[in-house]
Formats: C-alpha cells, sequence, structure tokens
C-alpha cells in the first residue's frame, strides 16, 4: 500500500475526468491544467523519494510502542486508500448538467444554469471544477460576494496540481474584491493568480 | 368565515320579521309586504353574493403544499434496491407484473421497470417516461429509456408529497379540477347521493318525496333527500344548527347556484369541499386530499373500487372511517357498488370483481399527511421569515424542501428502537430517554433528515429544534480549531499540558475541572488530547489560545448565539440545539465552508411561478488547512479515541470524523461526525434534565451507527488542500525519517513542522528532501 502514490493516482484520476468532460468539450480547462503540469503521465516518478510517504508504520515486536501505539490511531492520518468513487462515477450525469449549464449561460438564462449546477453539486459535491463554473455564473449575475466564496471552495478541493485551475479561481477572486472595493485584498489575488501560472 | 356566517343570520332575522303582524290595517299590510319583498330581494342578493364569493373568490384556503426532494437517478446513484422501491411506494406507484401507464413499475431482480409521472419542477417539467433502471450492489447501473433502449443521462422522480401548512381551522385539502374527477366517482356520488344531480335545479322533490318514502318503509334513515348543490351550501354556512331557516337558506343558495353555473362547476366545488376524514385537528377536506390520505395517489389513479370506498364515506367519515372501522367501510363500499350496479354504472361482472378487492387503505402514517412533524416544524419556521402565515395557509403554494423521505425513514426507525435497546439493557426505565437526530448533505447544508421525538411521528416538543442543551465535549474541536489556525504555534504534534485547573470564576466560585478518568496525564500531543478528549490538556490550551478566539471560531463556525467568554465554555458550558450543533460539524464536514443548513429549495405559487429560490451558498469559516489537520484528529477519535466503539458497529471501510459529548452527571449524551458526503448529529436525553447515566459514546453514539449504517454514505477522504505536508516525526514530536523507529507521519501547514530534530537524522537533509508534495 502506498499511500503517496495513491494520492498521484487521484490526482491522474481528476485528469481522466477532466480528459473525459473535455471529450464532451467542457473540461477542456481542466485538461489543459493537467496536460500543462505534464504530470499525469508518470505519476509514481514524480513522487518516488521525493515526498514523505505517510506509509502505516507497525512499531516492531518487543520494541516500546509509537507514539499513542495503536495501528488504528495511525490509519486516521492517512489518505485515503479507496478510489473516490467505490462506486460506478456520475459522470455522464454531472457532464450532462454541465452542459445543460453551459447552454443555459450562453443563452443569458444565468438563473437556469445556477440551478443546473446546483444540482450537480448534489451528485459530485467535491468536484472543484463544478464550484468554479458556479463562481463564473455568480461573476455573471454581479455577485461578488458569492464569486469570493465559491472560487475559494474550489481552490480547496482542486488538486495542489490543477494550477490553470487555483488560476483561473484567483482571478476570480481578484475581479470579485475589487468589485467590493478590496483593491488590496484584489491585487494580492492577482499575485496567487500569478504564482500559478 | 365565521363573519360572515353572522351577517348571514342577521339578514335571515329581518326576513322573519318581515311576516305580517295580524290587526293591522290595509295599508300597514300593504307597506309591510312591499318592506318584505325588497327585505326579501335583499336577502336573496346578499345569498347571492355570498354564493359568489364562494365559486368565484378565493374559494377555499388551499394549504401549502410540501413535498420532499426528488430523486435523482442516474449511472453511479447511490440507490439500492430496497430504496428505489421504497421510493415508488412513497409516490403511490403501483407494483405490477407488466408496466403499462404512468404511475407503475416492476421488478425482476435488479431491472426495475418503471413509468413516472410527469411533474412540474422550478426548473422546468419532468416528462412522464418509461424507463429500465439497472440497479446492483453498487447502486444505479444504468437507466435506459422504453421501448428504444437509449441510455439517460439522468432524471428525476417526482418528489413525494410530505405534508402542508393548513390554517388553524384545520381545513387541509389537495385541489382537483373538473377534468381530473374519474367518471366513476362521479358516478358513484349519482347512484348513491343523488340521482338526478343533471336533472333538477338544485332542490329535488322527487328526491325528497322518494327519500321519505325510503325512511318510512325502513323505519329509520336511509336516504336523504339533499342534493349534492344542497349538500355543497351547506358547507358554506358553518353552523351545525339543524333549523328550518337554515334548510330555507340552503334550498335557497341550492337554487341560486344552480342559477348561476352549470353542472361541472357545481361538482367541482361539491368534490373540493366535502368533508372526508379527520386525523387529530386536521381536517380531510375533498376528494383530492382524501385520495392521498387513504390511497396515498393522485385522485386520477384511483380504481373502482376506491373511488366507491370515497364516496361511501360522504355519508358520515367517522362512522365509516376505513382505519378503525374497516368492516364497516367495506360493507358501505360494496352498497355503493351495488347502487352503481342497480343503476347501470356497472356491469354485473365488473361490479362483482370490485366487490372482491380489498380495501386497499394505506398504512396510517405512510399515507400523504404530516408523517414527518418535526422536519414540516422546520420548513415552517424558515418560511415564516419570508411569508406571512395567512399566505401559507391559503394561497396553495408549493414548497420544494431537502427533505431526503428515505433517510428520514431510516433514522424514524432507528431513534426508537434504539433508544428502547439501551432502556432494556442498562436497566433504565422504559420510555424515559428522549432523543433528537439531524442528518443534513455534509457539502451544501441541506437538512435531509430531522426527528425531534423518539416516536417520530409525535407532532410534540420538538427537540431537534428546541432542546438547547449544553454540548460538553462537541465543542472541543472549536477549541482545537482556533490553536491549529496558528500553525506557528500549534500543530497536531505539539506538546500541550494536562495539568490540574483551579480558576476562580468571576462570581467567586473556584472552578476545578477534571478528566473524566480523574487522572492528570502530564505532557501530551495535541492530537491526542483531543482524541481522548482530554479536559484538563483542552482547558489549558484553551486559555492559552484565549476565549475569545475559541468563541470567533464557534461563531464562524455557525454559532449565532452570544457565548459567555467564561472558562467552562471550554469543556461545553453553552447551550445549543441539535440543529444548531449540526451547522457546526457541518462547516468542519465541508473542510471549512460553512453552508447554511436549509430545509427549502424553492418555493412556487398557485399558478406554478417561482416566488423564490434559497441558493447554495459558502463561505470560508476557517482555513482549510487547518480544519484538514482538526478533521484528521476528528477521524483518530474514531479509530483510536473515545469514539473507537463506533469501529465495531461501522463497516471497516466507512471512515468517518465525529466526537463525543457527555454533560456533567451525565445529562447529555452527544455524537456528531460525518462521513464524506453526509454530517449527523444525535442527541438523548431527558426531558426533565435528569441524568441518564450515559456518556456520548454510550447514548448518542450507537444512534448515530445506527442512523449511518443504515444510509449510504461515502468513506471521508479527506485530500489534503494546497499547503499542507506530510512530515516524519518521533514519538517526542521531533522530525525523523522513515527509516526511524518508532515514527509516524504527520500532516501539517507547510512550514510548521517541528524544527528540533530526532536523534536518528543527526546530518541536515539535503534541500528539498523533506519539502512537501502540496506546496
Amino acid at each position: 500500500m502506498n499511500s503517496a502514490s495513491d494520492m498521484i493516482k487521484t490526482t491522474a484520476g481528476r485528469c481522466r475526468r477532466g480528459a473525459r468532460l473535455a471529450l464532451l468539450g467542457i473540461g477542456a480547462l481542466m485538461l489543459s491544467a493537467c496536460a500543462g503540469t505534464g504530470r499525469s503521465d508518470r505519476p509514481a516518478e514524480v513522487v518516488e523519494g521525493a515526498v514523505v510517504p505517510p506509509q502505516p508504520v507497525r512499531p516492531a515486536p518487543g520494541r516500546s510502542p509509537a507514539v499513542s501505539g495503536s495501528e488504528a490511531q495511525i490509519a486516521a492520518y492517512m489518505p485515503p486508500v479507496q478510489p473516490s468513487y467505490a462506486r460506478p462515477e456520475p459522470k455522464r450525469a454531472v457532464a450532462a448538467l454541465m452542459r445543460r449549464a453551459e447552454d443555459q449561460r450562453a443563452s443569458g438564462d444565468l438563473d437556469a444554469a445556477t440551478v443546473s449546477l446546483e444540482r450537480a453539486l448534489r451528485i459530485a459535491p467535491d468536484e472543484p471544477i463544478l464550484w468554479h463554473r458556479l463562481a463564473e455564473v455568480r461573476d455573471a449575475q454581479h455577485r461578488p460576494d458569492l464569486v469570493v466564496q465559491l472560487a475559494a471552495k474550489s481552490n480547496a478541493l482542486a488538486n495542489p496540481q490543477d494550477r490553470q485551475l487555483h488560476s483561473d479561481n484567483w482571478r476570480l477572486i481578484a475581479g470579485a474584491r475589487r468589485a467590493l472595493g478590496d483593491s488590496d485584498g484584489a491585487r494580492e489575488a492577482e499575485r496567487r493568480a500569478a504564482s500559478y501560472e | 368565515m365565521a363573519k360572515k356566517t353572522k351577517r348571514r343570520r342577521g339578514g335571515s332575522r329581518k326576513a322573519r320579521k318581515a311576516r305580517p303582524a295580524s290587526r293591522s290595517g290595509w295599508r300597514l299590510l300593504a307597506g309591510l309586504l312591499v318592506l318584505g319583498a325588497l327585505l326579501a330581494g335583499g336577502y336573496t342578493l346578499y345569498l347571492a353574493k355570498t354564493v359568489r364569493v364562494k365559486f368565484e373568490g378565493k374559494r377555499w384556503a388551499l394549504p401549502a403544499q410540501i413535498y420532499a426532494r426528488p430523486l435523482e437517478l442516474y449511472a453511479g446513484a447511490s440507490v439500492s434496491a430496497a430504496q428505489l422501491k421504497a421510493e415508488l411506494r412513497f409516490l403511490g406507484y403501483r407494483e405490477v407484473g407488466k408496466v403499462s401507464g404512468p404511475a407503475q413499475w416492476a421488478v425482476n431482480g435488479g431491472r426495475f421497470t418503471v413509468h413516472t409521472r410527469d411533474f412540474r419542477f422550478w426548473d422546468g417539467t419532468e416528462p412522464s417516461q418509461a424507463v429500465v433502471v439497472r440497479v446492483s450492489a453498487a447502486g444505479v447501473d444504468s437507466i435506459r429509456s422504453l421501448p428504444r433502449g437509449s441510455e439517460i443521462d439522468l432524471m428525476r422522480l417526482e418528489p413525494a408529497l410530505v405534508g402542508s401548512i393548513y390554517p388553524a381551522h384545520s381545513e387541509d385539502r389537495v385541489l382537483v379540477r373538473r377534468a381530473e374527477i374519474p367518471d366513476h366517482l362521479v358516478q358513484g356520488l349519482l347512484a348513491v347521493e343523488d340521482r338526478r344531480f343533471f336533472e333538477h335545479a338544485g332542490v329535488d322533490i322527487r328526491g325528497i318525496a322518494r327519500a321519505l318514502l325510503a325512511n318510512l318503509r325502513a323505519g329509520k334513515t336511509v336516504q336523504g333527500g339533499s342534493t349534492l348543490t344542497q349538500q355543497l351550501v351547506k358547507n358554506f354556512i358553518l353552523t351545525p344548527e339543524r333549523s328550518l331557516s337554515r334548510k330555507f337558506n340552503e334550498a335557497m343558495m341550492a337554487l341560486i347556484v344552480e342559477a348561476r353555473y352549470d353542472k361541472d362547476e357545481i361538482l367541482e366545488a361539491y368534490a373540493n369541499e366535502i368533508f372526508l376524514g379527520q386525523e387529530g385537528a386536521r381536517a380531510i377536506h375533498g376528494f383530492g386530499l382524501a385520495a392521498y390520505f387513504y390511497f396515498n395517489r393522485p385522485l386520477r389513479e384511483l380504481r373502482l373500487h376506491e373511488t366507491a370506498l370515497l364516496v361511501g364515506l360522504v355519508k358520515g367519515a367517522s362512522y365509516y372511517n376505513p382505519r378503525r372501522h374497516p368492516q364497516r367501510a367495506l360493507q358501505r363500499r360494496n352498497l355503493v357498488i351495488d347502487q352503481m350496479q342497480v343503476q347501470g354504472f356497472l356491469t354485473d361482472q365488473q361490479a362483482e370483481a370490485a366487490r372482491q378487492q380489498p380495501l386497499g387503505v394505506s398504512a396510517r402514517g405512510a399515507a400523504h399527511g404530516q408523517r414527518v412533524p418535526a422536519f414540516v416544524d422546520l420548513v415552517r419556521r424558515q418560511l415564516r421569515r419570508d411569508y406571512r402565515e395567512e399566505d401559507l395557509t391559503s394561497e396553495g403554494m408549493r414548497i420544494f424542501t431537502t427533505l431526503d423521505p428515505w433517510v428520514q425513514q431510516q433514522a424514524a426507525a432507528v431513534l426508537g428502537a434504539r433508544l428502547a435497546k439501551i432502556e432494556k439493557s442498562r436497566g433504565i426505565g422504559k420510555g424515559s430517554l428522549q432523543g433528537a437526530l439531524v442528518v443534513a448533505a455534509a457539502q451544501n447544508g441541506e437538512v435531509q433528515a430531522l426527528i425531534g421525538d423518539r416516536d417520530a411521528d409525535y407532532a410534540g416538543f420538538n427537540r431537534a429544534l428546541d432542546a438547547i442543551r449544553p454540548i460538553g465535549s462537541l465543542v472541543k474541536p472549536a477549541v482545537y480549531l482556533a490553536a491549529l489556525q496558528r500553525p506557528e504555534k500549534y500543530t497536531l504534534t505539539s506538546l500541550i499540558d494536562d495539568r490540574p485547573v483551579d480558576l476562580k470564576m468571576p462570581n467567586g466560585k473556584r472552578w476545578q475541572p477534571q478528566n473524566y478518568d480523574r487522572k492528570v496525564h502530564g505532557s501530551v500531543a495535541l492530537h491526542e488530547a483531543l482524541a481522548r478528549s482530554l479536559n484538563l490538556a483542552t482547558v489549558n490550551l484553551g486559555l492559552e489560545v484565549g476565549l475569545r478566539p475559541v468563541i470567533a471560531t464557534l461563531h464562524a463556525l455557525g454559532v449565532n448565539r452570544e457565548i459567555d467568554p467564561l472558562p467552562s465554555l471550554l469543556l461545553g458550558a453553552v447551550s445549543l440545539s441539535p440543529l444548531e450543533v449540526t451547522q457546526i460539524y457541518q462547516s468542519l464536514a465541508a473542510g471549512g465552508f460553512r453552508s447554511p443548513l436549509r430545509a427549502i429549495r424553492a418555493v412556487l405559487d398557485n399558478a406554478q411561478q417561482q416566488l423564490q429560490r434559497y441558493p447554495l451558498t459558502v463561505a470560508e469559516a476557517a482555513d482549510p488547512a487547518a480544519v484538514f489537520l482538526l478533521n484528521r484528529n476528528l477521524v483518530e477519535v474514531t479509530e483510536s479515541g473515545t469514539a473507537a466503539g463506533l469501529r465495531r458497529q461501522l463497516p471497516d471501510a466507512l471512515t468517518v470524523a465525529g466526537k463525543t459529548g457527555t454533560t456533567n452527571d451525565l445529562r447529555d449524551s452527544w455524537f456528531a461526525g460525518f462521513s464524506a458526503d453526509r454530517v449527523a448529529v444525535a442527541w438523548v436525553g431527558r426531558d426533565d434534565n435528569a441524568s441518564i447515566g450515559l456518556t456520548g459514546a454510550q447514548g448518542a453514539l450507537p444512534v448515530w451507527a445506527d442512523v449511518m449504517r443504515a444510509i449510504d454514505n461515502l468513506p471521508l477522504q479527506l485530500t489534503p488542500p494546497s499547503g499542507v505536508e506530510y512530515h516524519w516525526v518521533d514519538r517526542r514530536g521531533r522530525l525523523a525519517a522513515e527509516r526511524c523507529e518508532g515514527v509516524m507521519a504527520f500532516p501539517y501547514i507547510a512550514g510548521s513542522q517541528p524544527r528540533e530534530r530526532s536523534d536518528c537524522i543527526k546530518q541536515p537533509a539535503p534541500g528539498g528532501f523533506l519539502r512537501g508534495l502540496f506546496d
């Protein structure tokens, strides 16, 4: 069980999902993020020896116990080992709702687009792209208060290697902060956005 | 209503005065006659106006209807076969051998054939369609449309109607249009109530004569002579008195009604007005609601023997109550069928087949009604912020809520059952424990289930909202989060002091809290102090961090109450309702992003126009990196800490985070926690606030485990956000390496990892060696 590589697998999974969505013409953003980092191709090589892999450690027999001894306690700090969905991924449903939201946004029905995205988020609440899209629609609706929070939520869920997504979220935040009259905050957000490019 | 009745009675007195007095001259008599004619004319006009108001104005106060969430079906949906069956039953769909029309389903192994009803949502109409849904242990595998077999991305079943908000005078109804009234219902009414309905002018002299004759022959009242029109206007006049003047008024109004409106309009009004049942204070009016009340399906879907029962109830809804007096009701129903047969509405064959059917009345509680009183209470309170009570009870609004009827059903079942079990095994007085349970969606704060009483059907004190109790150790995560948000000072492996506390309180008393085991543990790692719920370590940490930051953290996590800055707050001397606690843990479950708990998604008016939508909002309540560390710590609680008992009660793969809570003298037993997709809070205690002798792990925890086991959950994933790194540390919390002995990897906010090095790594590490993956 190599958990660090599992983490990377999760990243790769997100990128694969992005690639699939891209085939549907909606996940291009995500795909470009994955392609840009160039990591999704060879995940295992990136991690080997470069980070501290949080593997479970069994204390050798006869030795004094580790910090609080039990294996269970150690496992509590492990990144997840099971794939993110133990059941078939709801990719068709989410992709369909994202498409619908795109169409609704394109035709100017922003309220309907938010409803579709919220519906998608009930199905895949940990999908950072959906939170990002919702932030974009709220931006188009001139709701900077919501944009700041939704984009931050997207960032919190986004894989750290989705640099493009982080950057785009920070740009949304920058614009929203400016609209809220927080020009210092806006500059800081722009700086963060640039740091991901 | 009452006012109008009074005026009407006043009117009738005037009419009586208009009778000629004796011993008066011709002139006087003529004058009185003229006056009488005027008064009678005026009175007639007045009655006509009453009738018009009833018919054309706001005819009925239409209670707001409350819907559950619609079930979303798509490949990958976590819906089991058992759940899908239950959901189809909630909707009153009929299980059949072969599906031939809407509202029917059939199942063969994991292959469901479902023909849905169409339904108008706030964001568009979901058309009626026939589909094949394949369900396996993993959930929904595929959905294909019939007959073509093309794959469907996603679909929604209509939402179940779970309640209504009816006015103080308690008339509840679901409006039906004339076109929705089945022919066999009309025929049944004609057969037993008013044969000549389509011929008479409101009053049926022949009918009265026939009824009189029949009653004389039988020696008792077997037939009524009232026409449907007269029965209808009888309901317009609410007084129960049986006087001649009332009879006269009825007849007058019936004639006016007939003169003004056509038979279809009258029939429609009748079908919506007639009284057909009673449940507690709630009066069931009209066939539309009665169809749901007795059969849990819309009127247009009722079959002959079912409408015959409803027709039978017109004569006496309580006397023939099919749930209380099934035998009586069956006889009455069959009498209606007989009459329909005699009068040629049914062939002998049809009648015989209908008589062979069982009553088919749905179980009480399963029927459309107030089966979720605590949740409806929450909906009502949230609505009251935006709407006037009178609009809620009269405007026919449609409220789309977040209630998950499946989760609600499981939660209702486990709470009562578990409390009974605990009482039995621990020798606690039967029925003395009470409880509350809240389940919400972790990421968006939608309330999925709410139980306010161990008897979930009981609409009494709603403990989920109104039992404001000290939260005990449930407060501790806020203390640790306040600390972890200062990474330069606190990490999971920081050593904190579990030493005695002796404080002088503002009231002059001394405060000397103790650990649950009454021991002092000395220097302990921060994560361990939380996992073991050490009181002394927590108080020392909280005092060091400061009460104000802890209070600020609680407010950020969603507590709206004022909190006194007293040290006892650090051990949970702050009183909250289970719902408020759920808000705190929702913020944690969502990685530090608070979504206000919502029970409502949208409100539509009677004409299907959207009045309001309650959108998804999030607010960053705490640094997501610090919340990640805390949540990992709360997983430790459930794996090796005070809630380790959970592991025996949940599937191995279901990783959860949570915290036990126990208050002084074991008065309150709490458990709050979350999986990847649900946050739930359980409270167990007594209404008189006496000790129950149970810790959080002994009372609320098993309730919580029961409900989480009964419903589908995704294991907690907790992928580290940006700015979190893992580092190896030794047991003294010093930086180490994987090759060292007895070391563990812990997550740190970048830069906060320990500076001090373990003896095991003498040389400074080469640059970047210990740099985390996620910086």
